[in-house]
């Protein structure tokens, strides 16, 4: 019975993190988008790459603060063109800093799963994103 | 409207940086190059010391406020409280004024229309029934300020509510207003840019001219070398037959905005024009089309072939094909060709073709009307000098006649169509807006005439300009353009010596034509080496006025009834 419930818990696992890596890449799909579409308003030099490493806001960053709110909110609306859920990128704006969400793509779109799981929390549905904060330090 | 780069003047009470980024940016022709300026009131920037942008001359404005920063009576209506119509006008003729000014410093300005977000409701069910609602007082506004500015030729009012319609619901987030101040949407924006690109190459004489179609499963569905044309799908109680007859009616409409069509099909000809000559659904007929190339050969050798019989560059070309592999060769093999990507839906024909940019003009003349019939005349008048041996025989068969006019505004349209879109016969290639134009004429030395030409098989219209500018004895012709259409009709030599006949009578001494060649001008060059002018040096050519100099025998000549400008001897003709 114990191990039973121990494999039981691997397979769980498993899936969760299977289940995090198809909605990671959904997420990381719908920014480049995002990009792709914004990259029509910059010079072919200053378009912005489509990799996770790329810096967004703080040193070296391609957004000025137009930038930054043409981005939030094009992709605000992506995501709940896709996901169906709203989220609100913009109360999480700190401009400059590295920590901050805009800083790189990856870091984003790491943003981005928190707030869709927040918001399918909030919504008391059976969640289809699931919180990789509680998640990833009950793993660790 | 020379510069490669058009330097760009964006005007707005929100952030308009966007559309600058977009104008700047998209991949389309022309090049453009903007600067924005933020404003209150448009009244801030219409004084010099308030207005160092000015100073510049840009190319071009873009002129987009919020209805009620513009017209403050507006503000009013929005928060449901009355204000009289005549004030709202009033202040609407206000704005209207200040645009017109700036249009006065400027080769072309581009107001959008004011638009209100979709999520203000208004009065509800009262908000159209009369002008107390806002819905009833903005369209009011829009119409007055477009009566307004009608009569300013450079000034175009462009249709924002369509931009919001593209963008659908989100196309006015609030979002955006609260963290930027800017009033709409990356998709507004963006079709706003496609849309002043799509003005500016129009001004500039970069408008397509001929649209060139396949037949099988373009025109009308089915194979009809396969299956005979009484077995196409075309009309009837059919969604995909009606389709097909909508898009023709839609290629049909065309033409009556001066835009040509014709064939280019891989098919047998005889077999494809029966089919075009005796399907009752068919609204396109033979006589629709100025050409057609239906044979098995490559379409893009076909659509090369087919435009030059018309006189034409491949810059003016669209090309629809329903086959993605002859989109892609064309593509491939003529860069200038337009070849828009098609729908694999036929329902989706009609309203691709109507979405199109590529059509924008600032104005369509009489002769665009008649541009297919002009065409099928010139069919008519090839066939007939196969018969006739002599040139000089067969020109005078045509009983051609070239009617002179002064620049006037009758023809004022036609003619800056002319200097901006004829290539070959083009002694200047001098590229010029009508206002630029107005200016230049406005000295009195400087003179410039329109020639009418007409014959026993149609009637051109307007198709040559000769202009000259004096100064002491000696005048220079600084532009001699005449449509290739009418080009080794002896109609360059009258126009010649409807200018050397007023030159004597100024009195000038000598004239002068110093060629500017371009890649494509080349024919008038022969054509200033063929006359009795003299090669001073490369380019430099001058004719001594006591020399004679005659109309050509096969010609009539005779004065038009445009208004004329006052300033130019009468008895041209003479």
């Amino acid at each position: 019975m114990w191990l039973d419930l121990r494999s039981h818990l691997i397979e769980t696992e498993q899936k969760m993190q299977g289940k995090e890596m198809i909605e990671r890449d959904r997420v990381f799909r719908l920014i480049y988008g995002v990009i792709e579409r914004l990259n029509e308003q910059r010079k072919p030099d200053e378009r912005i790459k489509g990799d996770s490493d790329s810096v967004l806001m703080g040193s070296g960053g391609s957004l000025d603060s137009l930038g930054l709110v043409n981005l939030i909110v094009a992709t605000e609306e992506a995501v709940e063109q896709e996901f169906g859920t709203p989220i609100t990128l913009s109360e999480n704006m700190e401009y400059g800093d590295e920590r901050s969400p805009f800083h790189t793509i990856s870091s984003l779109a790491d943003h981005m799963m928190l707030l869709l799981g927040e918001s399918r929390n909030d919504e008391n549905e059976p969640s289809r994103f699931i919180d990789f904060r509680f998640h990833n330090k009950n793993s660790g | 409207m020379t510069r490669t780069n058009l330097h760009g003047l964006l005007i707005s009470d929100f952030t308009i940086k966007t559309l600058a980024n977009y104008l700047d940016n998209i991949d389309e022709i022309p090049k453009l190059h903007t600067h924005v300026v933020l404003i209150r009131q448009l009244i801030q920037i219409l004084t010099p010391q308030d207005a160092p942008s000015l100073s510049s001359k840009p190319d071009f404005a873009v002129v987009w406020t919020r209805p009620d920063v513009s017209v403050p009576a507006f503000s009013k209506i929005l928060h449901f409280q009355s204000a009289p119509v005549a004030t709202l006008m009033s202040e609407v003729d206000a704005f209207a004024e200040a645009v017109a000014f700036l249009g006065e410093h400027t080769n072309a300005v581009f107001v959008p229309s004011w638009t209100l977000p979709s999520y203000i409701r208004g009065n509800g069910m009262l908000d159209m029934k009369n002008a107390g609602g806002a819905a009833n007082a903005i369209m009011r506004m829009n119409l007055r300020l477009t009566e307004q500015l009608e009569p300013h030729s450079n000034i175009f009012v462009l249709n924002a509510q369509r931009w919001i319609e593209v963008a659908g619901k989100l196309a006015c987030n609030p979002k955006l207003w609260y963290m930027g101040k800017i009033a709409f949407s990356n998709d507004v924006f963006r079709e706003a840019a496609r849309d002043i690109k799509a003005g500016l190459r129009g001004m500039r004489g970069l408008a397509r001219k001929l649209v060139i179609v396949d037949l099988d499963d373009t025109l009308w569905g089915g194979i009809v070398g396969d299956v005979g044309w009484q077995q196409l799908n075309l009309g009837g109680h059919n969604h995909i037959g009606e389709a097909y007859v909508d898009f023709q009616l839609s290629l049909k409409d065309l033409t009556r905005r001066g835009i040509i069509l014709g064939i280019v099909s891989k098919n047998e000809e005889s077999v494809a024009l029966e089919a075009i000559k005796n399907h009752p659904e068919m609204v396109l007929r033979v006589d629709d089309f100025a050409g057609w190339r239906i044979n098995w050969g490559d379409k893009a050798n076909n659509i090369v072939q087919l435009t030059a019989s018309l006189n034409l560059g491949l810059e003016s070309v669209v090309f629809i094909d329903d086959n993605p592999v002859e989109r892609a060769r064309v593509r491939e093999a003529l860069p200038e060709v337009f070849v828009p990507e098609w729908p694999k839906d036929k329902m989706l024909y009609q309203s691709t073709l109507l979405d199109l940019r590529c059509f924008d003009v600032p104005g369509i003349s009489s002769e665009d009307l008649e541009r297919t019939q002009m065409y099928l005349a010139q069919k008519r008048r090839d066939q007939s000098q196969r018969n006739i041996t002599s040139m000089d025989d067969w020109l005078r068969t045509l009983e051609t006649t070239v009617t002179v006019e002064e620049f006037s505004k009758t023809n004022a349209l036609r003619v800056v169509q002319l200097l901006n879109k004829t290539n070959q016969m083009n002694h200047a290639t001098r590229r010029m807006t009508l206002q630029e134009l107005n200016i230049w004429i406005a000295h009195k030395n400087r003179h410039l005439w329109a020639f009418r030409v007409a014959d026993k098989f149609g009637d051109a219209g307007i198709t040559g300009i000769i202009s000259l500018n004096h100064d002491g004895e000696v005048g220079t012709i600084t532009d001699l353009v005449l449509s290739c259409r009418v080009m080794g009709r002896r109609i360059e030599e009258t126009m010649l010596f409807v200018l050397i006949n007023f030159a004597r009578r100024v009195p000038l001494v000598s004239l002068k034509a110093e060629f500017v060649p371009t890649e494509k001008n080349k024919p008038c060059l022969e054509f200033w080496r063929r006359s009795p002018f003299q090669e001073e040096r490369t380019n430099l050519f001058t004719f001594d006025l006591s020399l004679p100099y005659e109309v050509p025998s096969c010609i009539v000549l005779q004065e038009g009834t445009a208004v004329p400008s006052g300033k130019t001897l009468t008895h041209l003709t003479h």
